[in-house]
């Protein structure tokens, strides 16, 4: 139904703001960083420029004129690496746009979101990747299998069986890690003996 | 005809008539139109390349001069179009010279040759065993022009290349990536380009198998002429176990041995092939570089000892 619904309305870019049903089959990926980050000795942010669309007027854009006021100077000084866009559009609805190293776009749209929740979508998008929002896979999965290797029926056998001459006297005699029942119930037997006769 | 875009769904269904043939004529005005135009990211108004610049040389780090950065960034192609304007726009050839920045070829030869000589020293450090025939496969494999663009795109050095096309080429990549590299030996010393070169450049072969980027053809060759380097005997195989030769799922397991001594098994679905994989597993075993080896500490190679001597 949902699927249904959202043909019809057909918005042309999907924000990861947009509300994720779980009765769709949607496109699956496993997690994974651009470039293995942080296995060197440094972190790199992803998030290369931010663009903040906003309206001096509307009172859709009051937490993104908040937020612009009491907290933008503090957020470029902590995070250099970021370039900050402030884009003021008469009339229009507050955007927040991430554009990120390895090319990918976030859009956002901040209407009537109150100064913490901008705060949060802009914290959102300064630690992630950058890559359209997918499922995320559970990853069942290693790059460096065992030490022992794959499992054959050739794995931990013992290599003497080639040399042996069949058929062989040591490999017909069974062994028994513990005393069999029968064996158990004899020394009962025994012991009942001793006792009776001291 | 398939649809590519919408009549319009805001205004609801088209029930005017003058408004579905309003709709109609716009939709293919913009089929007639083509596609965009591929644009740079320079030209639009969210775009102030000195702060990009100074967000680059904090993005990592480093510290660099936002000068020497700015030519780093600097594609021949970029100085070539600029003298090309000015030629058309009729000034003399002296007036050509006074350009306050250069393009970056010297720095990306420079940044090359210290990405060449970190990469085969680290490689030697951490497979001390591994011939260099093999070091010097490695090394080319992460210093191919694949390779490098891949990496220089992943830094976001793309929006930030000057050159005369909107999506620079590979070679452009590879050359601002080095000349990156180089500037950061020029601006705070060879140690920290060397750092870069290991954090960004080495850390590719994580999840790859150094084995299989050394393509060796004759296994069994080479396993022979390393024993005889050793002073070791010529090696031999055996056949260990074999199960269903008759039938479509064969399987041999072959070992190789040199004097009776132990060097490597593998299995195969034919003789030839056991025979040749239980070579490249001992071969394996004699570089120390099978799976069970640990990864290279990518981030403490100069804890760990490399390069103390600097």
């Amino acid at each position: 139904m949902s699927q249904f619904l959202r043909r019809i309305t057909s918005l042309p870019i999907q924000s990861i703001r947009s509300f994720h049903s779980f009765d769709e089959v949607t496109p699956a990926k496993y997690i994974s960083t651009r470039l293995k980050n942080g296995v060197g000795s440094r972190y790199v942010c992803q998030l290369q420029r931010l663009t903040i669309q906003v309206c001096k007027e509307f009172r859709t854009s009051f937490g993104t004129r908040d937020w612009i006021a009491n907290d933008l100077i503090k957020f470029a000084r902590e995070h250099p690496y970021v370039v900050v866009y402030v884009q003021p559009r008469r009339h229009r609805a507050p955007n927040l746009v991430g554009e990120y190293l390895a090319g990918d776009r976030q859009w956002i749209p901040l209407s009537n979101c109150d100064r913490e929740k901008v705060n949060w979508w802009i914290h959102s998008l300064l630690t992630q990747k950058g890559d359209p929002q997918w499922r995320l896979l559970k990853q069942m999965h290693t790059d460096s299998p065992s030490v022992q290797g794959i499992w054959t029926p050739f794995t931990n056998k013992p290599i003497d069986r080639i040399t042996r001459t069949y058929p062989d006297k040591d490999l017909t005699e069974m062994e028994y890690p513990q005393i069999t029942a029968t064996q158990q119930i004899q020394e009962l037997f025994e012991q009942q003996k001793l006792n009776k006769t001291s | 005809m398939v649809r590519l875009l919408r009549y319009g769904t805001i205004f609801g269904p088209l029930k005017d008539r003058w408004r579905y043939l309003y709709k109609r004529d716009l939709y293919k005005r913009r089929l007639e139109a083509g596609p965009e135009p591929e644009r740079f990211r320079s030209a639009l108004i969210n775009w102030n390349y000195d702060a990009e610049l100074y967000a680059c040389t904090h993005r990592f780090g480093e510290k660099l001069n936002i000068e020497s950065l700015r030519n780093a960034m600097t594609d021949a192609s970029f100085l070539k179009q600029i003298v090309k304007q000015r030629t058309e726009a009729g000034l003399a050839a002296t007036d050509q010279t006074t350009l306050a920045f250069t393009h970056n070829q010297e720095l990306a030869k420079q940044g090359k040759q210290i990405a060449e000589d970190f990469l085969q020293k680290a490689l030697h450090y951490w497979y001390p065993k591994f011939p260099q025939e093999g070091i010097e496969a490695i090394t080319k494999f992460l210093l191919s022009e694949s390779t490098i663009a891949d990496i220089s795109s992943g830094l976001g050095f793309k929006t930030l290349i000057r050159c005369d096309i909107p999506s620079p080429r590979p070679t452009m990549l590879t050359n601002a990536l080095f000349a990156f590299i180089g500037s950061i030996n020029e601006n705070t010393g060879r140690s920290r380009a060397e750092v870069f070169v290991a954090d960004f450049i080495l850390t590719h072969l994580v999840g790859k198998d150094i084995n299989e980027i050394w393509q060796v053809k004759n296994p069994m060759g080479l396993l022979t002429k390393v024993l005889e380097e050793n002073g070791r005997q010529a090696p031999e195989s055996r056949l260990i176990w074999a199960t269903g030769v008759s039938s479509v799922l064969s399987t041999y397991v072959v070992g190789v041995y040199s004097n009776k001594e132990f060097l490597g098994k593998s299995a195969g679905a034919t003789v030839s092939i056991a025979e040749e994989m239980a070579a490249r597993d001992a071969l394996r075993r004699l570089f120390e570089t099978d799976e069970k080896r640990a990864q290279i500490p990518f981030d403490k190679l100069y804890k760990k000892g490399l390069l103390l001597d600097k």
